[in-house]
């Protein structure tokens, strides 16, 4: 029992990480990143070329991956997405969905189908009261709670985190008062999408990579968004832990199979009794 | 007006990403059918030239997972099938100096782009044989496209369903699930002897069958006991959930049945992080020099079965493995070996028969001869290859009989 509540743990983190990343471009930027699981795969496809392709060491290697892709993040909304601002939000919508397609595409020309395992340096088995854990899966916990917490501390001390509240609360409101609301977006979606790869590149080394594994990743994210509230960062880490909980006690009662379909359950269920979510309010017309 | 104007607007852009959906819900939909190469011609093209004698080509179509979950399988056999057609080639060709050409297509092991493929390559490329099929699901499908119109042989899948309803040019090379169930579960009853016996199976036509045939050859009293049984998408890359399950039920035994190197590689790797140190048994067929690879040492101690490997003792496979080892520089395995009778025996039977397309009297002469192949002599029972097997396991990261 508690090794399955490990697993949850370690699932329900890299949930919340890519949850988290989700909801902050939805708060600010106003924008369903229908790719947001694409990243996740660059993430680790990031990785995978830096420590297996090219030989670094696994940290160099992720820490390479995060500029990379954050280099990458700023270049599609300064290019793509911001244009799209001004027009109607299904716009970037439809965009996003492009660059889903086209990031899945072009990942699977040049790396091809077939699954990469991406092992990384912390492969030693830990045994701590009788839960199996790899080093990797400890890693994912440590790190994607300091990363959150990290997050939380900028959000509310650090100058620019309090003008990305303020932007989320209210566009308009934020415009008037003179903030840079166009360099707020470009932060906040290079972090949303460094949360996303950031997931990837925790996760990857514990199994292996394909191009299409975004998919079910941005489908997790997504119900965990709606589960936590739309433009909640509480609630996208506690909706979080409670799927990752959720899936793995769900496994092993359904068996393995019927996985994935308790969080579909549990997006209908929440959209049908309470779809504002757990931490979520109304969203004020923009 | 403009209301008007704008409803057709809003239904414009929801049929839009409707039409995004559909197209692009088909994973792995758009990209290309090459396995590598950059020219303009959609299949891919290998084998002898038209030029040098005059006489028409003989075109043998290929239809196996190029990319995909299977791929490693997929481009392991064709690399099997090209030595054989570039062997054929140099003997002189046959019927008369006619050289193989093969076409290959990427059927991604879904059963939708097999019947794709096996449609390409029979109506637009007017194949004269089709082979190929690493996947059970995809073979049974793209089979109908085939059926009485062409000979085909099932190249790697191994579901019994896939002989059924059987037209007389269907051909299977690999072995089903009851066949190398046969030797293999036998041998874990007879000899291993673990009282109780995990599974961890996916979800498919082929994962399906072995668990039908587990239960026939574990029926009686002092057979194996499956306690606990747990399944597994092939899209799925964490099996850490199945595992602990498996892991609590306590068994001596782990029985993996996955027809993907990767998979099965992961499985036994995470089952090693997770603590498992039972008896390590792998569905017979699946044991392979790049799972060792890349299991590393999660694979030492498994047991499986298999027809094939490249140290066995008999004339055509000792040309066959060293003509690959140089090709190649690696150790031809099942996956090759297979390919390679493909072609081999599509071409030597049409040769024995005397034409290309009078496919009666080639499945004739398919059926009722006795062929020599690297694995051994093999001879067809209603389409169904019939050869040899042994029990092997992996010592020091090598593949090696079991002792």
């Amino acid at each position: 029992m508690s090794q399955l509540l490990f697993n949850g743990l370690v699932i329900g983190m890299s949930y919340a990480l890519i949850a988290v990343g989700l909801t902050i471009i939805f708060g600010i930027l106003g924008i369903v990143n229908f790719a947001h699981g694409e990243f996740y795969m660059l993430g680790a496809y990031a990785l995978f070329t830096f420590q297996n392709m090219i030989g670094t060491h696994y940290l160099v290697g992720a820490l390479l991956s995060i500029l990379t892709i954050a280099a990458i993040a700023f270049l599609i909304e300064y290019l793509t997405l911001r244009p799209l601002q001004k027009s109607d939000h299904l716009n970037s919508l439809l965009a996003t969905f492009a660059l889903s397609i086209i990031l899945t595409n072009v990942v699977q020309i040049i790396y091809t189908a077939t699954p990469r395992q991406i092992a990384g340096a912390f492969n030693q088995v830990v045994e701590i009261g009788g839960i199996f854990a790899t080093q990797q899966k400890l890693l994912v916990i440590i790190v994607s709670a300091l990363i959150i917490l990290g997050l939380a501390l900028f959000m509310k001390f650090h100058g620019l985190g309090k003008l990305m509240r303020a932007v989320s609360q209210n566009h308009m409101g934020a415009m008037v008062c003179g903030i840079p609301i166009k360099r707020i977006y470009s932060v906040s979606f290079v972090i949303g999408i460094v949360l996303s790869a950031t997931a990837g590149i925790l996760i990857g080394p514990t199994t292996y990579a394909t191009p299409t594994m975004g998919t079910l990743a941005m489908l997790k994210g997504f119900v965990v968004v709606i589960l936590g509230g739309l433009g909640s960062v509480p609630g996208a880490v506690v909706g979080g832990m409670i799927l990752g909980i959720a899936e793995t006690l769900g496994s092993s009662f359904f068996g393995n199979a019927w996985k994935d379909l308790v969080g579909f359950v549990l997006l209908v269920a929440v959209l049908l009794i309470y779809p504002q979510g757990l931490f979520g309010f109304k969203r004020r017309e923009q | 007006m403009a209301r008007i104007f704008g409803k057709f607007k809003a239904l414009g852009i929801m049929l839009l990403v409707v039409a995004f959906v559909v197209a692009g819900c088909g994973q792995n939909s758009s990209s290309s059918n090459q396995g590598g190469g950059g020219s303009s011609t959609p299949s891919q093209n290998t084998g002898g030239s038209t030029g040098s004698t005059g006489a028409e080509p003989i075109k043998i179509g290929i239809a196996m997972p190029v990319t995909g979950p299977s791929a490693l399988y997929g481009n392991q056999t064709i690399d099997g099938s090209k030595m054989a057609a570039k062997m054929i080639n140099e003997e002189g060709g046959i019927l008369g100096g006619r050289q193989i050409e093969l076409l290959i297509e990427d059927d991604k092991s879904s059963p939708e782009e097999g019947v794709k493929a096996f449609t390409k390559l029979i109506e637009v490329e007017k194949v004269h044989a089709m082979t190929g099929g690493a996947n059970s699901s995809v073979s049974i499908a793209a089979a109908k496209v085939a059926a009485n119109r062409i000979l085909n042989i099932m190249t790697t899948a191994k579901a019994p369903a896939a002989m059924d309803d059987r037209d007389p040019y269907r051909f299977r090379l690999n072995t089903t699930n009851d066949m190398d169930g046969k030797l293999f579960h036998a041998f874990v009853k007879d000899e291993l002897k673990p009282q109780t016996v995990a599974v961890l199976v996916e979800n498919t036509d082929y994962g399906q069958a072995e668990i039908k045939a587990l239960q026939t050859n574990w029926a009686d009293a002092n057979a194996p006991k499956i306690v606990k049984t747990e399944f597994f998408e092939l899209t799925d890359t964490d099996f850490t959930n199945a595992l602990t399950n498996l892991k609590a039920a306590n068994a001596e035994a782990l029985y993996v049945v996955g027809s993907t190197i990767e998979i099965n590689s992961a499985i036994f790797t995470q089952a090693a992080q997770l603590g498992f140190n039972n008896l390590k048994l792998l569905a017979p067929g699946q044991l392979n020099t790049t799972f060792v690879e890349l299991a590393g040492d999660a694979a030492n101690g498994v047991i499986s079965a298999d027809v094939y490997m490249s140290l066995i003792d008999n004339e055509m496979n000792k040309v066959f493995a060293e003509k690959f080892r140089n090709e190649y520089n690696r150790e031809p395995g099942k996956m090759e070996m297979l390919g390679f009778e493909a072609i081999w025996l599509v071409a030597k039977a049409m040769d024995k028969a005397g034409s290309a397309t009078d496919y009666d009297k080639i499945a004739e002469v398919l059926e009722n001869s006795e062929w020599e192949t690297p694995r051994g002599t093999v001879t067809f029972t209603d389409g169904q290859a019939h050869g040899s097997a042994s029990v092997l396991t992996v010592k020091d990261k090598q593949i090696v009989p079991y002792q």
